[in-house]
C-alpha cells in the first residue's frame, strides 16, 4: 500500500459518507411523499373519511384529478387553497364576521409599543381607523378596514401571545429555578406547590383564565394560561437541570474558593443549559396547542376563535377543509420554531455531547 | 479444532473530522498458534485496540486480511469471543442469563447449555450468584462474569481488549489467576490487549509491540509459570521489560525530537 | 414451577369471572327470597344498595376464601400503614414544615382573598370561599347525578333511581350527599374508561411500533419526516375536528387519544434506542448473536430507561386530551363537568374538579411509575453521580460566609 493508496482510501470513504448523505435525504423525501399521498388517499371519494379529510392540493379525484392536483394547489377545496384564499382578505370570513382588528381597540391608540407592533406587522393605522375607535367597541363590521377579514391578523396575534406568555414564563420558571439553586428555601416553598399543579393536567386551569380574564382582559387569557405553563415546566427542567451536574464538579468549584454566586454564574449557569433547552422546546412544542385551545373556549380574536368559528359551521363543506388547514398551519409553524431554535441550541451547546445529539 | 490466526498485510486507515489521515494499523503481518498467550502492548491511540477489533470482525480493514486457519474473518462471531474494556454485561439480564446469552443464540439444547453455564460460573467462582442481578455485583465479579460468557460460547480464540484496567491492584492479581487457570485447563489462543508490562508480564508466552500502528517487535516471554515476584525479578524478565520500554522509549524520543 | 404459575393465572382469571357471576348470583336471590329490595323485571335491574352491598362482599370473598392468608396480610398492612399515617406526617412535617407551611398559606391566603375580592356581577363568586365550594357548590354537584335512561350493558338495563333521586328530575328539595358522591364517580368513571381505553391502545401501538421500526434502518429513515411532523401538531387544536371527523363516543375517544400518545412515543421509543450504548451491541456481536436475537436480546431492553420520561409525558398528554375532548362535546365526563361550571361561571365547582383530576392524574402517574419500575426491575439505583442541590448549595452558601467572615 503506498501513498496514492491512501489518497484512494480517503476518496472511498468520502464516496461513501456523501452515498449515504444522499441516501438518507432521498428516505426523507419519500417519508414526506407518502406521508402526502396518504393523505391524498384518505380524502379521495372511496375512502370512509372522504367528507372529514379534505385534499392537501386543490380537488383529487380518481387518477387525472391526482395529476390535477399538482397543479391544483390554488383550487378551491384543498386544505392549503382554502388557508391561501381566506389568509388576507375574504369575502367568506366577511360574510360569517370573522374580524380581527387588535389596533383598533381604544386602549390601543396612545400605546407605543402596540403602535410599533402594528406597522411591524403590516396594520394600517390610518386617520381613519383612529377615527374609528373613538367610538365605542365593537366598531360596526362595515366600516372595519379590509385586512381585519382574513385569517393573518389572528395568526399572528396568536402567534405574538403564545411567544409572549412562553417568554414570560420562561423568565419566571428560571428565575425560581436557578435561584432555588443559591436559596434551597425557595425549592421547599415552591417544590411541593409546583408539582401539585405540574401534575394536574394543565388544561384544567384553562377554564380559570377564561373566567376570570375572558371577559375584562382577553389577551391575558392565552397569555396567562401559557406563562403559568412554561413557567412551571421551566421550573422542572431548571431543577432537573442543575441535579444532573455531577457533585464532583460543584465540590471542586468549591474548593477551588467559589462563592455562591461564582458557582452560580460558572458552573450551574453554563451547566444547566443543554437540558434547559431542551426543556423549552418541550415547553414550546405544549404551548402551541394549549394557547390555541384557550382560545377556542371563548375568546374572541385569535386563530384558536377562527377554530371556534369553523366548529360551529361544521355542517358547511368548507369546515374540514377549514379546520385541517389551521390544524396544518399550527403543525407547521411549530416545526419551523422549533428548527430555528434547533439551531440556536446547537450553538449554544456545542461544547456539550448531549447538545449536539438533539433532535437526533 | 484450533486454528492458527494469521494477520496479513493489515492496513487500517482512518479520517480524522479535520480530514487529517492516521493510520492506526500499519501492514501488521504475524501468525499466532493455537494455544499461544499473546499480549498486545503499546502506547494509548497505538492500533491495539483496532488489531483486536479487526481480528473481532467490528471493523473492517482497509487492505490486508485476518485469517482463523483458512477461514477469512468477515464479521462478528461467537468463535472470536471478546471482552471489552468497558462494562458490557448486560444489566437487564441475570448473572446466569448472561453466561447464557452467547449458548442460546448458538441454539445449544436445554441440558448442554445447563451444564456448560453451571461450569463456567463455577470456574469463575460466582455459583452463588446465578440469579443476582449484575448491579449487585461488584466491578470485578462483573468482569469474571463476562469472561465467563465468552468462555461458555466455546470460542479457540478470546480477544480481551484491556479487561482489567478499571479495576483495583488486588482484584486484577486476582482475575490474573483466575484468567491463567482457565487458560492452562481450556489451551484457548488468546489475544490479551493491555498497556501495562507487569501484566504482559505475568500472563504472555509473547508480546506483540505496535507503535504508531507498525508491529515494532515480537518476543518471546520463555519464564516459568507461575509468574510470581521472583520469577518478575529475574534476569530474563528484567531484559524483557527493558526491551519493551526501549522500543517505547525510542519512540518517545521521536516524538519530542520531531 | 410452572404449576404454580397456572394457578396463579387461573386465580386472577377466575376473579374477573367471578365479578360477573356474583352479580348473577345475587340478580338470583331477589327471585327467591323476599329479602331483596331490587327489582329485576323485563331484563330491567333497579339496582340498590342492598344489592351492591351483598354483590361487594361476594366479590371479595372469593379472595378471602381462596388466599385466605394472603389476604389477612394485606388487610393487615393496610391497617397498619393507616395506623402509622400520623406518624408519618409528623415525621414528614419535622422533617420539611417549609412544604405544610406553604400549604397552610395557600389555603388560608385563597380563603381570604374569597372575603375581599370583587363578587362580580355574575351569580357566583369569582374566588369562592371553602365555605361556598362545600356547602354551594358541592351540594348542587348531585344535580350531575343524572343516569335516568339507565345504563345499557347488552339485553341488561340497570336503573339507578333507586340509590338517590335525580335533582334533575325531582327538582332543587331532592339534593342529597349521596347524589353528589354518585355523581362524582359516574362521571370519573366515564372520564377513566376513556382515559384507559385511549392510553392502552396508545402505549401498546406506541411501543410496538417504536421498538419495531428501528430495526429497518431504511423505514426508520423513511418514516422520521412523518413522525416529526405529526409529533408537533397541536392535538388539542385538533380536537374540533376530530369530534367532527370521529364522532362523540369511547371509540372516537380511543382512536385520538391513542393517537396523540402513539406518535409521541414512536418518536420516544426510537430516540431511545438509537441511544443505546454501542458497546452492548458489539459485545453481542462478538459472542455470536444473530442482528434479530441482538435487537430483541439487547437492543429493546437497554432503550428500556429512557422510556420513563416518555412513559409519564404520555399519561399527561393522555390526561389533557381526556378532559380537553370532554370540554369541547361531550354530555359526561369530568371535563363535560369543568365545561358546565364555565357555562355558569362557577369557579367553585371548577375548583371541585381540579381537585378530583388532580387526585386521579397523581395517581395515573404513580401507576405508569410502577409499571415502568416493574418492566426495569434490572437498572441501578440512581445513587451516584447525582447532588443533592440544597446540601451544596447550602455548603456553597456556608462556604461564602465563611469566606467573609475571615475577610471581616
Amino acid at each position: 500500500m503506498t501513498s496514492t493508496d491512501v489518497l484512494d482510501v480517503r476518496a472511498k470513504a468520502q464516496r461513501e459518507k456523501r452515498r449515504r448523505r444522499i441516501a438518507s435525504i432521498i428516505y426523507i423525501a419519500i417519508g414526506i411523499t407518502l406521508f402526502f399521498v396518504a393523505w391524498i388517499l384518505l380524502s379521495l371519494e372511496v375512502s370512509p373519511w372522504h367528507y372529514d379529510i379534505p385534499p392537501p392540493f386543490g380537488a383529487v379525484g380518481p387518477f387525472q384529478d391526482i395529476l390535477n392536483g399538482v397543479w391544483g394547489l390554488f383550487q378551491e377545496e384543498g386544505a392549503i387553497a382554502h388557508f391561501w384564499h381566506n389568509l388576507g382578505y375574504s369575502q367568506d370570513m366577511k360574510i360569517k364576521f370573522v374580524h380581527a382588528c387588535p389596533d383598533l381597540h381604544p386602549s390601543n391608540v396612545n400605546n407605543p409599543f402596540r403602535q410599533v407592533v402594528s406597522s411591524l406587522m403590516g396594520w394600517k393605522y390610518t386617520s381613519e381607523t383612529a377615527a374609528l375607535t373613538g367610538g365605542p367597541l365593537p366598531v360596526p363590521i362595515g366600516q372595519l378596514p379590509d385586512y381585519c377579514y382574513g385569517y393573518a391578523t389572528h395568526l399572528v396575534v396568536t402567534i405574538i401571545r403564545i411567544l409572549l406568555g412562553a417568554a414570560f414564563g420562561t423568565i419566571a420558571g428560571l428565575a425560581i429555578g436557578l435561584s432555588s439553586l443559591v436559596f434551597p428555601k425557595v425549592a421547599q416553598v415552591f417544590t411541593p406547590v409546583a408539582s401539585f399543579f405540574g401534575t394536574a393536567p394543565i388544561f384544567i386551569a384553562a377554564p380559570f383564565f377564561v373566567i376570570w380574564f375572558g371577559v375584562e382582559v382577553p389577551i391575558m387569557t392565552t397569555i396567562g394560561l401559557v406563562t403559568f405553563y412554561t413557567t412551571l415546566l421551566m421550573y422542572f427542567f431548571s431543577r432537573r437541570a442543575a441535579e444532573n451536574i455531577p457533585v464532583g464538579i460543584v465540590e471542586s468549584a468549591l474548593t477551588l474558593g467559589g462563592t455562591p454566586r461564582s458557582i452560580f454564574r460558572w458552573v450551574y449557569l453554563p451547566g444547566t443549559v443543554p437540558e434547559i433547552a431542551g426543556g423549552f422546546r418541550i415547553a414550546l412544542a405544549g404551548a402551541w396547542g394549549l394557547g390555541v385551545l384557550v382560545e377556542v373556549l371563548g375568546i374572541q380574536v385569535g386563530g384558536g376563535h377562527l377554530i371556534d368559528i369553523w366548529r360551529f359551521l361544521i355542517g358547511q363543506l368548507q369546515a374540514p377543509s377549514a379546520l385541517v388547514a389551521l390544524i396544518t398551519f399550527y403543525g407547521v409553524l411549530a416545526v419551523v420554531v422549533d428548527a430555528l431554535l434547533l439551531v440556536i441550541i446547537r450553538y449554544l451547546t456545542r461544547w456539550s455531547e448531549a447538545g449536539r445529539r438533539l433532535g437526533l | 479444532m484450533s486454528r492458527v490466526v494469521s494477520f496479513e498485510g493489515l492496513w487500517c486507515v482512518f479520517e480524522h473530522r479535520s480530514g487529517q489521515l492516521v493510520n492506526a494499523l500499519h501492514d501488521v503481518n504475524f501468525e499466532v498458534q493455537p494455544g499461544e498467550f499473546v499480549c498486545v502492548v503499546g502506547r494509548s491511540g497505538h492500533g491495539k485496540t483496532t488489531l483486536l477489533r479487526v481480528l473481532a470482525g467490528l471493523q473492517p480493514p482497509t487492505a490486508g486480511q485476518t485469517r482463523l486457519g483458512e477461514q477469512v474473518v468477515e464479521g462478528p462471531g461467537a468463535d472470536r469471543a471478546m471482552v471489552f474494556q468497558q462494562d458490557t454485561v448486560f444489566p437487564w439480564l441475570h448473572v446466569r442469563e448472561n453466561v447464557e446469552f452467547g449458548l442460546r443464540a448458538l441454539k445449544v439444547d436445554d441440558e448442554e447449555r445447563k451444564r456448560t453455564t453451571a461450569h463456567w460460573l463455577e470456574a469463575v467462582g460466582l455459583t452463588d450468584f446465578a440469579d443476582s442481578w449484575p448491579r449487585e455485583l461488584s466491578g470485578g465479579m462483573r468482569k469474571r462474569v463476562a469472561l465467563a460468557s465468552a468462555m461458555a460460547v466455546g470460542s479457540d480464540v478470546i480477544l480481551m481488549d484491556e479487561p482489567f484496567g478499571s479495576l483495583d491492584y488486588f482484584t486484577r492479581r486476582n482475575l490474573h489467576d483466575v484468567l491463567l487457570d482457565l487458560w492452562e485447563e481450556t489451551q484457548k489462543t488468546i489475544f490479551f490487549v493491555t498497556h501495562d508490562i507487569e501484566e504482559a508480564l505475568i500472563l504472555a508466552d509473547r508480546v506483540i509491540l505496535l507503535a504508531e500502528g507498525k508491529l515494532v517487535d515480537d518476543i518471546r516471554v520463555d519464564l516459568p509459570r507461575p509468574r510470581d515476584e521472583d520469577v518478575r525479578a529475574s534476569t530474563g524478565a528484567v531484559d524483557i521489560t527493558k526491551t519493551i520500554l526501549a522500543h517505547l522509549g525510542i519512540t518517545e524520543e521521536e516524538a519530542t525530537q520531531v | 414451577m410452572s404449576l404454580t404459575r397456572l394457578l396463579r393465572i387461573l386465580f386472577w382469571v377466575g376473579w374477573v369471572a367471578w365479578f360477573f357471576v356474583s352479580a348473577l348470583l345475587v340478580l338470583a336471590v331477589s327471585t327467591v327470597s323476599p329479602l331483596g329490595d331490587w327489582r329485576f323485571e323485563e331484563g330491567e335491574l333497579h339496582l340498590t344498595w342492598l344489592f351492591i352491598f351483598l354483590w361487594a362482599v361476594l366479590f371479595w370473598a372469593y379472595t378471602f376464601i381462596l388466599r385466605f392468608r394472603a389476604s389477612i396480610a394485606t388487610v393487615r398492612k393496610i391497617g397498619k400503614a393507616i395506623r402509622g399515617l400520623p406518624q408519618r406526617i409528623g415525621r414528614a412535617a419535622k422533617a420539611n414544615p417549609l412544604f405544610f407551611i406553604t400549604w397552610a398559606v395557600l389555603l388560608v391566603g385563597w380563603q381570604i382573598t374569597s372575603y375581599i375580592a370583587p363578587k362580580g356581577t355574575l351569580e357566583h363568586p369569582l374566588v369562592p370561599g371553602f365555605d361556598y365550594i362545600i356547602y354551594n357548590a358541592l351540594y348542587r354537584l348531585s344535580g350531575n347525578w343524572d343516569l335516568f335512561g339507565g345504563f345499557s350493558l347488552g339485553g341488561l338495563t340497570v336503573l339507578f333511581g333507586e340509590l338517590a333521586p335525580f335533582p334533575a328530575i325531582e327538582g332543587a328539595e331532592s339534593r342529597t350527599w349521596t347524589a353528589v358522591f354518585l355523581a362524582l364517580g359516574f362521571h370519573s368513571f366515564m372520564t377513566l374508561s376513556r382515559l384507559v381505553a385511549g392510553l392502552g391502545v396508545g402505549l401498546i401501538a406506541g411501543l410496538v411500533t417504536g421498538l419495531a421500526l428501528p430495526y429497518w434502518s431504511a423505514l426508520r429513515q423513511i418514516s422520521w419526516a412523518p413522525f416529526n411532523f405529526l409529533r408537533m401538531i397541536p392535538l388539542l387544536a385538533a380536537i374540533p375536528w376530530m369530534q367532527f371527523a370521529l364522532g362523540v363516543d369511547l371509540r372516537a375517544t380511543t382512536l385520538f387519544i391513542g393517537f396523540g400518545v402513539w406518535v409521541m412515543l414512536v418518536v420516544a421509543t426510537m430516540n431511545a434506542v438509537a441511544n443505546v450504548p454501542d458497546r452492548y451491541i458489539e459485545s453481542a456481536r462478538t459472542l455470536g448473536a444473530s442482528r434479530l436475537r441482538t435487537y430483541l436480546k439487547v437492543i429493546v431492553p437497554g432503550a428500556m430507561p429512557e422510556l420513563r420520561t416518555a412513559l409519564l409525558l404520555a399519561g399527561g398528554l393522555g390526561w389533557s386530551l381526556t378532559i380537553a375532548a370532554e370540554f369541547l362535546g361531550f354530555p359526561t365526563g369530568l371535563g363535560f363537568m369543568a365545561a358546565a361550571a364555565v357555562q355558569e361561571t362557577n369557579t367553585a365547582r371548577l375548583v371541585i374538579v381540579a381537585i378530583v383530576v388532580a387526585f386521579y392524574s397523581l395517581l395515573t402517574f404513580y401507576l405508569l411509575n410502577q409499571l415502568f419500575n416493574r418492566m426495569v426491575s434490572w437498572m441501578p439505583q440512581r445513587t451516584s453521580g447525582t447532588t443533592d442541590i440544597s446540601k451544596v448549595a447550602g455548603a456553597a452558601g456556608a462556604a461564602g460566609r465563611a469566606g467573609d467572615q475571615l475577610h471581616e
